[in-house]
């Protein structure tokens, strides 16, 4: 669905990703990891069409990117890590605001659902600002998806909330990808990469360092990589393991 | 577009504190800056005395017109005092103004109807002579005027004659010598806004281009938040965020000007028609500012390096062409910036 052929991505002088070689397939989920400033982001906001790349080749359904941005963003939903919501609405005015806003047409079957799924309607005449953090990673990601993608991307989606709520918004987006829909997100939680993936990435420095199941991830190596990297490693090693 | 003006006029009433403060602020400048200027530009008139031996209602008249001139400090002293005060410079000269002055000047003489009493240390006091004399030419004019009448029609006649000879020098005198303005310091037409309010209008200028900069803040913070990107996201473009966010912040910034323009009118003393032409230069400049700074909101992507180029340009605009003074006339850059353009 979506492949990446020795992807490059600059800053000014910095390289940020080098020679990036992926792909992901329909109804896949694929979890994220790796040390800050690894270019997980980077890569994430690339497969958006937030981003440009510098170098290399970017293809959704084996046609470049470049040709086709407008058809992707109807079929992908980007969720960044920081909560972007207008700030002083009720909930129910968030949503309507962003419906009004979105220039593709909403399945209001969807958004009732998604509503109900993530207990939205209990606090539908709340002011969002009001709201704790749970609440508004639910909203933040309800607006994200209100246009029904094929593709979610997720950029820390359980980032900074507590373990009720957390486990709530796995939940509802294992059952995403169980109906069909392709999950990319990063996470720095072995919990969520554990119960959400089959398949994980792991980056460092701007490269893919292991891109496999969560079996084959016993086997690898820590020794050769950065401290952070092998902490990191060592930390998903055990949590798979004891599974 | 619609929904975007909403969403964005609905969040700036959010910040109604920083709504309010926008307002009181120039509420306080205002009013509380009026003293300073006026004292300003007391500094930068002519001190002359002025001895009345006549205490007629001509040399009143002439008195009192006298005080209209911005340029003058006229102070009524009498004639020890006054001489004192020449001779220490604390004014440039005194204009005595002995008794007979009404008389003299209803015969049409002028001969000697003023003494001038100057030190050698007097350098402007020749401007004030020249208003003085001025001055006493239109009474004596009128005057003699009306005389002719009286002479005709009886002493009934003669105040209305006066007055009506009077009329004939306002706005301007009928008949006067033109002179032609080539170059210097002061342009034709701007002239007659007192040196105080230009010295307000200067720094509400400087307050508004603070207040558009500081306006973006919002702007910076929804590209960090990832606001404008779920918005481009969401509608494809970002084309109503911009242009619900010009229109409502120009909205704002024409009301702020508006709102000091019209607390000038009764702080200050000045005529809507001597301001109207400034403040339509002004709203003119602030849009320019605006659209400027909108323009580098666009490309920068550095939230520090947009409110320190803001800054540098707001107080090199301020310091090198927003004070009227000669003095600061030969700093050519200034006629770049926004306060040049305004006093150029």
């Amino acid at each position: 669905m979506i492949r990446t052929e020795a992807l490059e991505k600059h800053y000014k002088q910095k390289l940020i990703l080098h020679g990036l070689s992926w792909d992901i397939k329909s109804g896949e989920s694929v979890g994220i990891t790796g040390p800050n400033g690894a270019g997980k982001t980077t890569f994430l906001k690339l497969l958006a069409t937030i981003e440009k790349p510098t170098g290399g080749g970017l293809y959704f359904e084996e046609k470049p990117y470049s040709t086709q941005v407008k058809r992707i963003r109807k079929r992908i939903g980007y969720i960044p890590q920081e909560i972007s919501l207008f700030e002083g609405l009720k909930v129910k005015e968030q949503i309507n605001a962003w419906r009004k806003l979105s220039a593709q047409a909403i399945d209001e079957v969807h958004v009732k659902n998604m509503m109900e799924v993530l207990r939205l309607n209990e606090v539908m005449d709340r002011r969002s600002d009001d709201l704790s953090g749970g609440w508004k990673r639910k909203l933040h990601l309800c607006i994200g998806l209100l246009h029904k993608p094929e593709i979610c991307l997720l950029d820390e989606p359980t980032a900074g909330i507590d373990m009720a709520a957390k486990v709530e918004i796995i939940d509802w987006l294992k059952k995403l990808n169980d109906s069909g829909m392709t999950l990319v997100y990063i996470s720095h939680d072995w919990y969520e990469l554990e119960q959400l993936s089959k398949r994980l990435l792991l980056m460092d420095e701007g490269s893919i360092v292991f891109d496999g199941g969560k079996a084959e991830l016993k086997h690898l190596p820590t020794n050769e990589y950065s401290r952070e990297l092998a902490n990191i490693v060592h930390a998903g090693k055990k949590i798979v393991v004891h599974k | 577009m619609v929904t975007q003006l909403r969403l964005q006029l609905f969040r700036m009433m959010l910040r109604w504190k920083s709504l309010l403060f926008l307002f009181l602020f120039p509420l306080v400048i205002v009013t509380g800056l009026y003293p300073i200027l006026s004292v300003t530009v007391s500094g930068t008139q002519i001190p002359i005395a002025w001895v009345d031996q006549d205490n007629s209602e001509f040399s009143q008249l002439v008195y009192d017109r006298l005080q209209e001139n911005e340029r003058l400090n006229i102070k009524p002293l009498n004639q020890e005092e006054a001489g004192r005060q020449v001779q220490t410079g604390e004014v440039e000269a005194v204009f005595l103004i002995e008794a007979g002055f009404e008389e003299q000047l209803k015969t049409g003489e002028t001969g000697e109807i003023i003494n001038w009493i100057r030190s050698e240390a007097s350098t402007l006091d020749a401007f004030a002579k020249e208003k003085i004399a001025s001055e006493a030419v239109r009474v004596m004019l009128n005057s003699k005027a009306a005389q002719f009448v009286a002479d005709r029609q009886g002493e009934e006649a003669w105040e209305g004659t006066f007055k009506r000879a009077d009329s004939y020098w306002v706005p301007e005198p009928l008949f006067q010598m033109e002179f032609k303005w080539k170059r210097g310091v002061e342009k034709q037409g701007g002239a007659a806004l007192p040196l105080s309010v230009q010295g307000m209008i200067s720094f509400l200028l400087l307050y508004v281009m603070g207040v558009t900069a500081y306006l973006y803040r919002q702007w910076f913070e929804d590209k960090k938040t990832g606001l404008l990107e779920r918005i481009r996201l969401s509608t494809g473009h970002v084309y109503y965020y911009y242009g619900a966010w010009l229109l409502i912040q120009f909205a704002l910034l024409i009301s702020v000007t508006l709102f000091v323009f019209a607390l000038m009118v009764p702080v200050f003393h000045v005529t809507w028609s001597l301001l109207t032409p400034w403040m339509l230069q002004l709203m003119v400049i602030i849009s320019i500012v605006h659209v400027f700074l909108f323009m580098m909101a666009i490309t920068l992507r550095s939230s520090g390096l947009f409110f320190s180029i803001c800054a540098s340009i707001i107080l090199a605009s301020f310091l090198l062409g927003g004070i009227p003074l000669e003095s600061l006339d030969g700093f050519r850059i200034g006629k770049w910036l926004p306060h040049g353009w305004l006093f150029d």
